[in-house]
């Protein structure tokens, strides 16, 4: 398969030094793209934390609200960022709200990454058919629509959790792949690699020990970008009607049900649309960042 | 100046002159109202298509032998009168002087043609269902026909308002030809069909009617009620049949249009399942949920004073409601003290729902479910795909309870066999007492005792709470001021009697 | 090459079959078809009557059989909604889409082109990381609440533009913004980087070394070497477009495919759904089959200029 030129804005230059296993010195160079990169890890550090500890800085329930405290705006009494169509309390859903997003991006991209990368490593160690064939899939599976897979699965499992990280996770398993792939492929030929074979070395061990830390890098990175997308995917499922279903709070859902009340209430558009814009811009950030720094092919 | 840069300024230029020079669509057909629509009509062919979308749509270019008024009663349209002959057999007189718009003309022939064709099970004909105790057709005269049915049949009339009359030529070559070129003896013809696009009407010359005040009719397919509502602030479109109450105010305020409600029939229940092993089947829990649910709180919020409530199993609109039956009382220590003598013992309960189906659904099964958990209840909301829930509610395996709508066609309390009666599409509920009760109130023809049987039925099967009663909704109009135009409770338009101020 | 393009090819359509059996299992275990396509108000005997009239009532392998049978002869037998050939819908379909798809592409480039040329040209500056960022930044906003926001703003308030529908260019331009969108920060990103790296190399060097004035060196040599990598990543943006265009076609009532796959598998329309997802794939697969063979065209002249 012909090499394209990867997705991924990364500057081609010359090949990265390498220590005595193989290992790559990781070049942090603190120029403005670190600042912002490090700006933008910090931003999610911070939502973390803040997801996580929602049940300290809330007291209301997010699942439950009070019919006749409806469609508050932010700055009400006794609710800081309003209220919802069902009398709600909008802080403390944001915060749970964050929990559930974060963890579906987080969960499927662990899990698409992990099949991806394995998957990657495999087609281009083994080769042959299997490599064929993988890369055939792989292909397809691009080409097919996102969206007809995502629903034809969503429609089977239903919009429970679950089901949606599974959707996200399957249809985005393929880009791990093909990137690790095409890494994978550049290395087999290193002379480390070559060095490690003659000496007699299994091959389970060469992808171990010498291959796959170094092709994490660029798929830490494609992940980092990853999470942010599919954080936004979310929202458009829900907009569709398969994402994750009420009255669980995820930043996606409650995009989706607030637009229909842009003109009565923005804040039930404005405060989930910024929280995932930033959300995603962010990880971007990062992810490019990252592709800078751990890209095998950068300075 | 390097080539690329020049024909990207080229390419701009060019951009912007076009852009600037569209031409307004509007301008073309003064007079035109364009009517903002979610979905298409799927298909032209009346006779195999039975879709409320694509009826209110076709009901321009297609008619029925009887319609409704603006009071939702029976008024004659393409008929002239209808009498009762005997038990079994109805006479119609037909209207002179009606013709297709392809000239075939409309009488007695016609009406048999289309009726015994949709009769016959082997044509497999969906409209069947609505006219099904129909046996067969004769033709008296010209202009007068004999419906010979298989047992007494008072509603036959409401049945007939659901059958639209096509040409029997288009019954012989197959109404599947139809489908695409629709031939009816209405106020409009098609004109042009562009799929998921638009429907465009244009007045039929040769109608047998007044003639209608607006030349042409746009339906234009706009899938998203946002996108919708703001088609109508915007200007573009001068009627869309749903607005959301929330969109209400903007609408209003918006100077140019405004708001019209009508009662409409569709009712909105929660069916609760007792064909399933559960705390369901125990009518003390369903007489708790009927007293815990605050519904006139519910349509306060939630739907914004957009709703009716539905006292008991027929609607308001229903000509046999029953004015005297009261609405269950809300009261929670009863509901409390019902579930502790049935002995709920805090087992799950699932409230499924789908998801924009119908008006609010997912809010207010949420409020319901909010509602039931204070009296003790374990209820968990469950937001399914359409499909799924179409399944599970026809199998009768659907867990609990579920949100639902159904539609009040006859107006009649018939509808409760529909709703009620063992082994109804789409009824989980059984009770032989019950189904003895509407089999015997069916066939009566006597108006004051149809009355009185009916009433009985209600108060009845109020009591035994196979559902829990909620609305019926409003169906909230967004009309541009210009137009003159009343919504009515059956959902077809009609802009044949529209005019322009 | 020949034989490696057949077997590619071959390849690709079997596993595209392979993708359409998957989905056409999994609709079908997701609840009763003929439900959701008669009207609630059918009689239980017309329902039955129609599952067997669709060939629903035939065991699942059967139903497939037909189903893989049919297709490898191009019938995609008839939409059970609409009652004309499936094949017809999707074809009708496929101009809008391809228009939508076009336009969001020439939005894209038209604006992330110069802009990540400005971003590799001031590297590292302030233009650099607000291009980068900015246009991140397009595809990091739900696009369904970017139509609507684009929508209040432009239809509504100011009244310059239509809310949506197909038809005049003006209908065009919100759409394909809110789509272009997603495509502008790939573009951007990749188009500075190769500038970049034709900044680096050495004839850029030896160019500037004779004393060619700045701009000659720079439009003339390095975007026309650029030009490689984003003509390929515009082949490659075409297929997410292509599966992308669902929402921007709903919200502003687009007739394009996208909204067709969505209708169709809601409503189990299987041999519409089927079609309209099979000639995507179809489509997007020769796209990328042809973006690849032209970058391996066209990357060696990249060097040797």
């Amino acid at each position: 398969m012909s090499k394209r030129p990867e997705t991924d804005g990364s500057d081609h230059t010359d090949r990265p030094k390498r220590g005595q296993s193989g290992r790559r010195l990781l070049p942090i160079r603190l120029n403005a793209g670190a600042v912002w990169g490090l700006a933008a890890a910090l931003f999610l550090v911070l939502e973390i934390f803040v997801a996580v500890g929602a049940p300290l800085l809330t007291s209301y329930n997010p699942l439950t609200g009070d019919l006749e405290r409806r469609l508050l705006a932010p700055g009400s009494v006794g609710h800081v960022l309003g209220t919802d169509q069902l009398g709600r309390d909008l802080l403390a859903r944001m915060l749970y709200g964050a929990r559930i997003s974060l963890v579906v991006g987080v969960v499927a991209v662990v899990v698409a990454g992990g099949v991806g990368v394995l998957a990657g490593l495999f087609m281009a160690f083994r080769g042959g058919w299997l490599d064929s064939v993988g890369s055939r899939i792989v292909d397809v599976q691009l080409s097919f629509p996102f969206m007809a897979l995502a629903l034809s699965i969503a429609a089977l499992l239903g919009a429970s959790l679950t089901g949606i990280v599974a959707t996200l996770a399957i249809s985005s398993w393929v880009l791990y792949a093909r990137l690790v792939r095409g890494e994978t492929l550049m290395m087999k030929h290193q002379e480390f690699v070559e060095a490690a074979r003659t000496l007699g070395a299994p091959s389970w061990r060469i992808l171990l020990r010498h291959v796959l830390p170094n092709v994490l890098g660029p798929a830490i990175a494609l992940a980092s970008l990853e999470a942010g997308r599919l954080i936004v995917a979310e929202a458009s499922l829900s907009f569709l009607g398969y994402g994750i279903q009420s009255p669980i709070p995820a930043w996606g859902n409650m995009l989706a049900e607030g637009k229909n009340y842009m003109a009565r209430a923005w804040w039930l558009t404005v405060l989930p649309g910024v929280a995932i814009s930033l959300t995603c811009l962010s990880t971007t950030v990062l992810g490019d960042w990252l592709t800078e720094i751990l890209d095998p092919r950068q300075r | 100046m390097t080539r690329s840069i020049w024909w990207v300024r080229v390419g701009l230029l060019a951009l912007l002159a076009a852009i600037a020079s569209s031409p307004e669509a509007q301008a073309a057909n003064p007079g035109k109202v364009v009517v903002g629509f979610n979905s298409d009509v799927r298909s032209f062919d009346p006779v195999n298509t039975m879709d409320v979308t694509t009826d209110r749509i076709i009901g321009h270019i297609y008619q029925y032998l009887f319609t409704r008024d603006h009071e939702m009663k029976i008024t004659p349209l393409l008929a002239e009168s209808a009498r009762i002959v005997d038990d079994l057999t109805w006479e119609i007189k037909l209207r002179k002087g009606v013709r297709f718009s392809d000239g075939e003309p409309f009488n007695a022939d016609t009406v048999k043609a289309n009726i015994e064709y949709i009769m016959k099970k082997e044509n497999n004909s969906v409209r069947r269902v609505r006219i099904d105790l129909v046996k067969s057709v004769t033709v008296v005269d010209e202009h007068t026909v004999r419906i010979i049915c298989e047992k007494p049949y008072p509603t036959l009339l409401e049945g007939l308002a659901e059958i639209f009359m096509v040409p029997a030529r288009a019954i012989k070559d197959g109404p599947k030809t139809l489908t695409e070129k629709p031939v009816g003896t209405g106020p409009y013809k098609l004109q042009e069909w562009r799929r998921e696009q638009s429907v465009t009407l244009v007045r039929n010359d040769g109608y047998w009617g007044p003639k209608p005040q607006i030349p042409v009719v746009e339906f234009r397919i706009i899938p998203d009620v946002s996108a919708r509502v703001s088609a109508l602030l915007a200007g573009e479109v001068h009627l869309i049949p749903d607005v959301p109450p929330q969109s209400k105010d903007q609408v209003n305020g918006a100077g140019i249009v405004e708001t019209r409600s009508v009662t409409g029939r569709r009712v909105i229940f929660v069916g609760l399942n007792t064909m399933q092993p559960g705390p369901l089947q125990d009518i003390r829990v369903r007489q708790a949920i009927n007293h815990a649910v605050d519904v006139d709180k519910i349509i306060r919020t939630v739907m914004e004073g957009n709703a009716r409530r539905m006292v008991g199993p027929l609607p308001v609109v229903n000509r046999h409601l029953d004015p005297k039956l009261k609405p269950y009382p809300v009261d929670v220590a009863r509901a409390k003290a019902l579930l502790k003598e049935a002995g709920y013992n805090g087992a799950p309960i699932s409230l499924h729902t789908p998801d924009g189906r119908y008006l609010k659904d997912k809010e207010a099964a949420e409020a319901i479910a909010e509602q039931l958990t204070q009296v003790g209840l374990n209820v968990k909301v469950k937001v399914g795909e359409w499909g799924t829930l179409l399944d599970l509610v026809k199998s009768g395996k659907i867990d609990g309870m579920y949100l639902w709508g159904r539609s009040d066609t006859t107006l009649d309390g018939s509808m409760l066999r529909d709703w009620f009666h063992t082994g109804a599409t789409w009824v989980v509920y059984s009770d032989k007492r019950i189904d003895a009760g509407i089999e015997k109130a069916l066939p009566i023809v006597n108006p004051e005792r149809r009355r009185q049987a009916f009433s009985e039925l209600q108060a009845d099967i109020q009591q035994q709470a196979p559902w829990l009663f909620l609305w019926s909704q409003l169906d909230i109009y967004g009309v541009s001021k210009q137009l003159q135009w009343e919504p009515r409770g059956d959902e077809h338009f009609y802009l044949g009697s529209a005019a322009w101020r | 090459m020949g034989q490696y393009l057949a077997r590619r090819l071959a390849l690709t359509l079997l596993t595209i079959f392979l993708g359409l059996s998957f989905m056409f299992v999994v609709l079908h275990m997701a609840g009763d078809p003929v439900l959701l396509l008669v009207p609630v108000d059918a009689s239980p005997d017309y329902i039955e009557r129609m599952r067997v009239e669709w060939g629903f009532a035939d065991p699942l392998w059967v139903q497939y059989g037909r189903f893989i049978g049919n297709a490898l002869l191009g019938d995609f037998g008839t939409s059970l909604r609409y009652n004309v050939p499936a094949l017809t819908l999707v074809l009708e379909r496929l101009p809008a889409t391809g228009l939508l798809t076009l336009a969001s592409m020439v939005f894209a480039v038209v604006l992330g082109v110069p802009l990540g040329f400005v971003a590799a040209v001031r590297k590292g500056r302030i233009a650099d990381r607000l291009s980068t960022v900015g246009s991140v930044l397009g595809q990091s906003i739900p696009s369904f609440w970017l139509g609507l926001l684009l929508i209040l703003v432009f239809s509504v308030t100011l009244g310059v533009l239509p809310t949506g529908g197909m038809g005049t260019l003006k209908q065009l331009i919100m759409p394909s913004v809110t789509l272009g969108l997603f495509s502008l920060g790939r573009v951007v990103k990749l188009t500075r980087s190769g500038v970049l790296e034709v900044l680096r190399a050495d004839f850029v060097r030896t160019a500037r070394a004779k004393g060619l004035r700045e701009w000659v060196v720079l439009y003339r040599h390095v975007l026309k070497n650029a030009a490689v990598p984003i003509v390929t990543i515009i082949g490659l943006q075409m297929g997410g477009l292509i599966g992308g265009a669902i929402v921007v076609e709903t919200i502003f009532a687009w007739p394009g495919l996208g909204r067709l796959i969505v209708q169709s598998i809601q409503f189990r329309d299987f041999p519409t759904a089927l079609a309209a997802v099979f000639f995507t794939a179809v489509l997007v697969s020769i796209i990328n089959v042809v973006v690849d063979l032209l970058y391996g065209l066209l990357n060696p002249r990249i060097v040797y200029e």
